[in-house]
């Protein structure tokens, strides 16, 4: 299969294939962005992109989880790299009460970010009738990890604390972002609808 | 006597997020982590109010758990609801055609699922 990976880099990748793939990875890129900053602000944190010259991972006491996703068009692997601050700050907004750092609610809330995160994505990706199927998230115990060595990546910061969004994605051949309004309205994060 | 409502939903924070929105409200929540303990809660428990089931879970997702008991909730009048980070027209119309009552996308909003669950169990079909 002569799918290609996004390439290593801060933003842009996908520097192989022409405009069409480098458009394609700015699609994502871009997404992605979105992705995190509209998640982290709905729990009440709001974040800005951190310059290039300061891409450093959170270090100590970050939490990490992934998840998979494959479709006709894309599959790969999203991931979210926070610190612990962000977790806790964003289970406590979320929930109500607040949790200590190791315990497994910060665990398990890491995940559920992620969740949520690929959730977005495959929302907005919608627009370009993109679609795809999701595992479950998992909590990764190291980091870096391979899988996410070539990722785009954007790292956010906040007076909370600082998070990364990883997509690693490998994209169909031929395939190219065109967008495609759907014929049924969208719901958004937050929508209720009943039957 | 408090209404019963059982959450299914892999993730313990949001089985939490939800009982802290629900029971305040005199509602007695039961949970279920996966569409498997789902579906056994529902089959075992005779006076579940309302469901509010997640799609992606390990195991069974909530929609196959739906499908698989569809005709058990239209029977029973069963309201469920599902509570999703996915806004895929597809996966709505695939909950609506089995039973489900109703549709919200993740993060969701306290007094919109709160509002959802008070109407639903009032007026059952």
């Amino acid at each position: 299969m002569s799918e290609r990976r996004a390439q290593d880099g801060e933003s842009t990748g996908g520097s192989q294939g022409g405009d069409a793939s480098a458009r394609n990875y700015a699609v994502l890129d871009q997404l992605l962005r979105d992705c995190c900053v509209e998640l982290m602000a709905d729990y009440g944190l709001p974040a800005t992109l951190a310059p290039p010259a300061a891409f450093n991972e959170p270090a100590v006491g970050a939490s990490v989880a992934a998840i998979d996703f494959s479709g006709r068009d894309l599959r790969g692997t999203i991931a979210l790299r926070m610190t612990s601050s962000v977790v806790l700050e964003t289970y406590r907004a979320a929930v109500g009460v607040s949790v200590c750092e190791a315990s497994t609610e910060a665990s398990d809330w890491t995940c559920e970010l992620v969740n949520q995160l690929i959730g977005r994505l495959k929302n907005k990706l919608r627009s370009y009738n993109v679609s795809f199927n999701v595992n479950t998230p998992r909590l990764l115990a190291t980091f870096p990890v391979a899988e996410l060595e070539r990722a785009l990546r954007s790292r956010f910061v906040s007076d909370r604390g600082a998070f990364a969004g990883y997509l690693d994605v490998m994209i169909a051949p031929g395939f190219s972002f065109v967008d495609s309004p759907p014929e049924v309205p969208l719901l958004d994060e937050g929508d209720l609808v009943l039957f | 006597m408090a209404k019963r409502i059982l959450i299914i939903d892999d993730s313990a924070s949001v089985r939490r997020q939800v009982s802290g929105v629900l029971s305040p409200a005199g509602f007695q929540v039961i949970e279920a982590a996966d569409g498997v303990d789902g579906a056994e809660q529902i089959r075992s428990l005779s006076d579940l109010a309302l469901v509010i089931c997640d799609v992606n879970m390990p195991r069974m997702n909530g929609l196959d758990m739906l499908e698989t008991l569809k005709e058990e909730i239209a029977q029973r009048q069963l309201p469920v609801v599902m509570l999703t980070t996915e806004g895929q027209p597809e996966a709505m119309a695939r909950a609506k055609k089995c039973g489900a009552r109703g549709w919200i996308v993740k993060p969701f909003k306290e007094h919109l699922l709160l509002g959802a669950v008070q109407k639903l169990t009032l007026s059952g079909l």
